[in-house]
């Protein structure tokens, strides 16, 4: 055990947290107590650990690890992309097209399905669907977004519909959720897709038992101050959004949020972005950190990571690992551009700032005193090269994982650059929104080497490396840790492989038969440790493998997902 | 209409290099695929990864991106 944590009692407090939210009967479940059998929430628990203090699976028997048993979704497009959750014994999972299903979590057992019906015509005219990324519980209900824009509550026990809550008219603005919700005591909240697609991205607080809309907060021009940080009407269509779930710290009652980039994805002003441009200014609250009252959806703080972003590397990814240090609260925060921001959990105030990745230009340094940006690279309208990362960002969109035993924060790494030309675009938002990139470009390897990916075993507070494992290709699936010393690495060729969490060495691994790009979580249901895996590959990352690296990619199944289920014998 | 912009405002993202290159989507200078094949491509899309502009892009528009890919030069 480190110093960096109070260890498991910490973690304990958190699962209660969660778990004391769930509230109530739920069911034939009585989720009002404290179990770390169950993974509550997206990232585990409030704490975003992505770690299991279970270790009936550890480094000395993982060795044994087999199929326990598999569900088949079916209509898997683009693959499974979400996080398991698991209450009780019952293991909650969606899929595609936001269907749910709920399985006994020992045997796989279907207890209830849920197939939304979606606006299909709309579907087909999206790039960033039909996946989706997750649910959430509480309140005895189960919480799914869809990408026609919608909320939806299912009862968790029978998975019929307790409420359905329109909250984006997306056949005018051609995007939905995708992303999970977050429960934060009898709100839910959950952000809108943004980024490149013009308009103002909001993020929602839902009554969470009746589905009434409570509160919108918009990440682009969100207060009068943001308003002023674009220029013109630039604000309009200034993209945001927030689509992977943030985390709650009950101590300052708020909700921790990353946001998108803003549109176009590339700006033409070069070094004069202050004042020209698409969207002169900073364009508050895109590509920041935001915290906002989950009562009022009021903004309470905010960091600004990349002020007028111009790469594409936005704030969205949705980590923030509670990490206690010295005496101070502080959460940590991985941004897209490959570096990782360590913050004050009680105001925001940037406490460091370090780099995952190597290959990085977009900017000579970022102070990690004060989080400014030092040797910007501003382009203007026409062709560069070797930017660095590419647009994929030197970390993705899928989670980390922090053991609090071992101190170390297991995160993959992207090692790609990208030639591009800058074009003047305009918003097209008639007849529904298209996207607004502002450039063609073209992936191409880190000078004097080939693209590559990592997953190391860091500080999450420094960034000391103790041990790093190279991967040909970036794995894109989020990673767990347990309490039995391991870490879990599902890649993106399909092979799902288990290191000692201490040294780094590989114990055990297994071809799931398709790419991984989704979520893994660790329960207990019957007395016994399961670890489960979505498998599934084509996620918008992914579907550029084919491109860069090959074989297997450019023939792998992009229509396809499973759910795996592990125990030992 | 300046259909380079076009292009670069919403096919670049999978079309790289402008179209001269494989990226999410695939290459489409030199394609030996028909204009009509295209023009339903382009209006009906194909899943997962080619959106459905039929609503989107009106026939003049999807003309004009058609011509756009026949001029660009097929270089490897």
């Amino acid at each position: 055990m480190t110093k960096d944590d109070k260890g498991l009692s910490m973690l304990a407090a958190g699962i209660v947290l969660a778990a004391s939210l769930l509230g109530g009967p739920a069911g034939a479940a009585d989720l009002n107590k404290e179990s770390p059998d169950d993974w509550l929430t997206y990232h585990g628990t409030y704490r975003s650990y992505h770690f299991s203090p279970l270790d009936q699976i550890n480094a000395g028997n993982v060795k044994q690890l087999k199929v326990a048993w598999m569900h088949q979704p079916g209509r898997s497009t683009r693959g499974l992309q979400s996080m398991p959750l698991v209450a009780d014994g019952t293991l909650y999972y969606s899929g595609s097209y936001s269907r749910v299903f709920a399985l006994d979590g020992a045997t796989g057992q279907v207890k209830w399905t849920y197939f939304p019906k979606l606006d299909d015509e709309l579907v087909a005219a999206q790039t960033h669907s039909p996946y989706n990324r997750g649910i959430a519980l509480g309140h005895g209900k189960v919480f799914v977004g869809t990408v026609d824009g919608r909320l939806i509550a299912l009862d968790m026990a029978t998975g019929k519909v307790a409420w359905d809550t329109k909250l984006i008219d997306s056949k005018k603005l051609t995007v939905g959720f995708t992303g999970a919700p977050l429960l934060v005591k009898d709100k839910v909240v959950i952000g809108a897709q943004g980024g490149e697609w013009p308009w103002r991205g909001p993020i929602f607080g839902v009554d969470a038992n009746t589905g009434e809309k409570k509160w919108e907060f918009f990440t682009v021009a969100g207060t009068e101050e943001a308003k002023a940080t674009w220029g013109g009407d630039s604000w309009r269509t200034g993209g945001g959004g927030g689509w992977m779930p943030g985390t709650y710290d009950a101590q300052t009652n708020s909700v921790w949020w990353g946001t998108g980039n803003p549109a176009p994805l590339y700006d033409w002003a070069g070094p004069e972005w202050k004042t020209k441009g698409p969207r002169p200014g900073d364009n508050l609250y895109t590509t920041s950190v935001i915290a906002l009252d989950p009562d009022t959806g009021k903004l309470k703080f905010y960091h600004q990571e990349l002020p007028h972003d111009a790469w594409d590397f936005d704030s969205s990814v949705g980590e923030f690992l509670m990490i206690e240090r010295d005496g101070r609260n502080l959460m940590v925060h991985p941004n897209k551009s490959g570096f990782v921001f360590v913050y004050d959990r009680g105001n925001g105030k940037v406490a460091n700032v370090w780099p995952l990745v190597q290959n990085i230009n977009f900017v000579k340094s970022i102070d990690p005193k004060t989080g400014e940006l030092i040797g910007r690279r501003d382009m203007v309208e026409g062709e560069h090269k070797n930017l660095c990362p590419a647009i994929a960002g030197g970390i993705s969109w899928n989670s980390g994982a922090y053991n609090p035993q071992t101190g170390l924060y297991y995160k993959v790494g992207q090692e790609w650059c990208m030639d591009l030309k800058i074009v003047k675009t305009t918003p097209i938002l008639e007849p529904m929104a298209q996207l607004n990139i502002g450039a063609d470009f073209t992936f191409t390897n880190p000078v004097g080497g080939k693209a590559h990916g990592h997953v190391s075993a860091r500080d999450p507070v420094t960034g000391e490396k103790k041990w790093e494992v190279k991967y040909d290709e970036p794995p894109l699936a989020s990673l767990l840790s347990t309490g039995g010393n391991l870490v879990f690495v599902p890649d993106a060729r399909g092979v799902l492989t288990a290191y000692n969490a201490t040294t780094g060495d590989k114990l055990w691994s297994h071809n799931n038969g398709v790419g991984h790009n989704g979520g893994i979580i660790s329960y207990r249901a019957g007395g016994k440790q399961y670890v489960a895996v979505m498998t599934g590959w084509n996620s918008l990352v992914g579907e550029g493998y084919g491109a860069l690296f090959g074989e297997p990619y450019k023939s792998m199944a992009t229509d396809t997902g499973t759910l795996v289920v592990f125990a030992l014998p | 209409m300046d259909v380079a912009k076009l292009f670069a405002t919403t096919c670049g993202w999978c079309h790289e290099g402008g179209g001269r290159k494989q990226g999410r989507g695939p290459k489409l200078a030199g394609t030996d695929k028909s204009d009509a094949f295209m023009v339903t491509r382009i209006k009906q899309g194909k899943p997962p990864g080619m959106p459905a502009f039929g609503k989107s892009f009106n026939d003049e528009q999807i003309q004009a991106i058609i011509s756009y890919i026949r001029a660009l030069p097929d270089t490897p």
